[in-house]
């Protein structure tokens, strides 16, 4: 259940009576209408491939029948209406299966679920110890996905490769699994290995890390985020931070800073050492625990 | 009754997180922090719309003269103007 969500794939058009609330159907179309959409939003990509957000109404104006168009340039493009169980897709002439699932698991799913305020992302990879989700954050290329697939090889659930669904009820924030995909190195549009041992729940995010890079003979050490640091450390490592609900985000933001447990780890730069950096976190996160 | 001097756009934020003040602009996406001293300034220069207001408010709080005070205050607010973060009322 990718972010909490039956995906069902349909081979065609199909009417469905008595959808449940949380299934999204996933339907081919063989015609696009791309002129619908003529309010296009800028959107960050690191696929190396031409992709759009475009809208059909205006941001500003408020109206439930707001439709969306996500395009990959000749690859494929999803549409959907706010706040629908369906999605869209119609593949260009570069399209393949792989890249498909690529593109709405990574990117479509979470733009979707976040311009429909279902949840908040952060970039973050994210694995579970002891039944405790842990995140940890850091910039593309800090090491995430290293020791997010580090901790899955010692036999830690995943859940999440590198975009973490966060929402937050009565003041305490959590975690929602992603899908079972992994990506220990980033290529482009590659969905990653399936990864048997994945989490399905969701639970209060337990702690949030967020990766430094330190020298080779560094020791690994682990320190308390607090204040602005804190949100400041949180706000670069946002995602799905669209222009339009900015505010909205940094209150989110901020909310999380006060209320979930934040830590620097200086992570040396050094695989070998991995191992340590493992053991450091596990032993820390049990320590907060008992807190 | 002073004439407003100033406002604060929409755009700006204020959250408290662990204690520290963040002042957050969305146009721009930058954020600043402000001492303590300098959170007492901004709740003042919140609750009124002119500098004579909130150096009455806060020589108040700080019990120190008020010339003294104006300085500090200038110093204060001229990054906030440059900042898009305050900005003065258009007199006719």
């Amino acid at each position: 259940m990718p972010y909490n969500y039956y995906l069902q794939f349909d081979d065609k058009w199909s009417v469905h009576e008595n959808v449940h609330s949380n299934s999204l159907h996933i339907l081919a179309q063989d015609y696009l209408e791309i002129n619908d959409f003529p309010f296009v939003l800028v959107y960050q990509n690191n696929q190396d491939r031409n992709v759009a957000l475009a809208t059909n109404q205006p941001l500003d104006e408020q109206n439930n029948e707001r439709k969306w168009l996500f395009s990959v340039e000749d690859v494929i493009s999803f549409t959907w209406k706010n706040g629908s169980h369906e999605i869209f897709y119609f593949f260009h002439e570069s399209a393949t299966n792989e890249i498909f699932k690529f593109w709405l698991y990574h990117i479509v799913l979470p733009i979707k679920l976040s311009i429909e305020q279902v949840y908040k992302f952060l970039h973050a990879g994210a694995v579970e110890v002891e039944g405790h989700p842990i995140l940890f954050m850091a910039p593309s290329f800090g090491g995430k996905s290293t020791l997010t697939d580090y901790f899955i090889q010692m036999g830690h659930p995943l859940i999440t490769d590198d975009k973490m669904a966060t929402f937050e009820k009565n003041g305490i924030f959590y975690s929602v699994p992603s899908h079972p995909y992994h990506r220990p190195y980033r290529q482009v549009e590659v969905l990653g290995y399936e990864c048997e041992n994945s989490a399905t729940k969701i639970k209060p995010i337990h702690a949030i890390y967020i990766l430094e890079k330190g020298g080779q003979e560094d020791e690994c050490t682990i320190r308390p985020l607090k204040g602005i640091e804190k949100f400041s450390r949180l706000h670069e490592g946002g995602e799905m931070n669209f222009s339009f609900f900015t505010k909205d985000y940094v209150q989110y933001l901020s909310r999380l800073a006060n209320n979930v447990n934040v830590f620097s780890i200086k992570v040396p730069h050094d695989l070998a050492r991995l191992h340590e950096v493992y053991g450091t976190i596990v032993e820390h996160c049990e320590s907060i625990k008992s807190e | 009754m002073r004439e407003k001097e100033y406002f604060i756009p929409s755009s700006v934020l204020l959250q408290e997180i662990d204690n520290e003040l963040l002042i957050y602009n969305s146009e721009t996406g930058q954020f600043y922090s402000v001492n303590d001293t300098g959170a007492v300034m901004w709740e003042s220069i919140i609750q009124h719309d002119n500098l004579g207001d909130v150096i009455d408010d806060v020589s108040n709080v700080f019990d120190i003269d008020k010339e003294a005070l104006v300085n500090d205050l200038l110093k204060f607010t001229l990054p906030l103007y440059e900042q898009g973060l305050l900005v003065l009322v258009k007199k006719d």
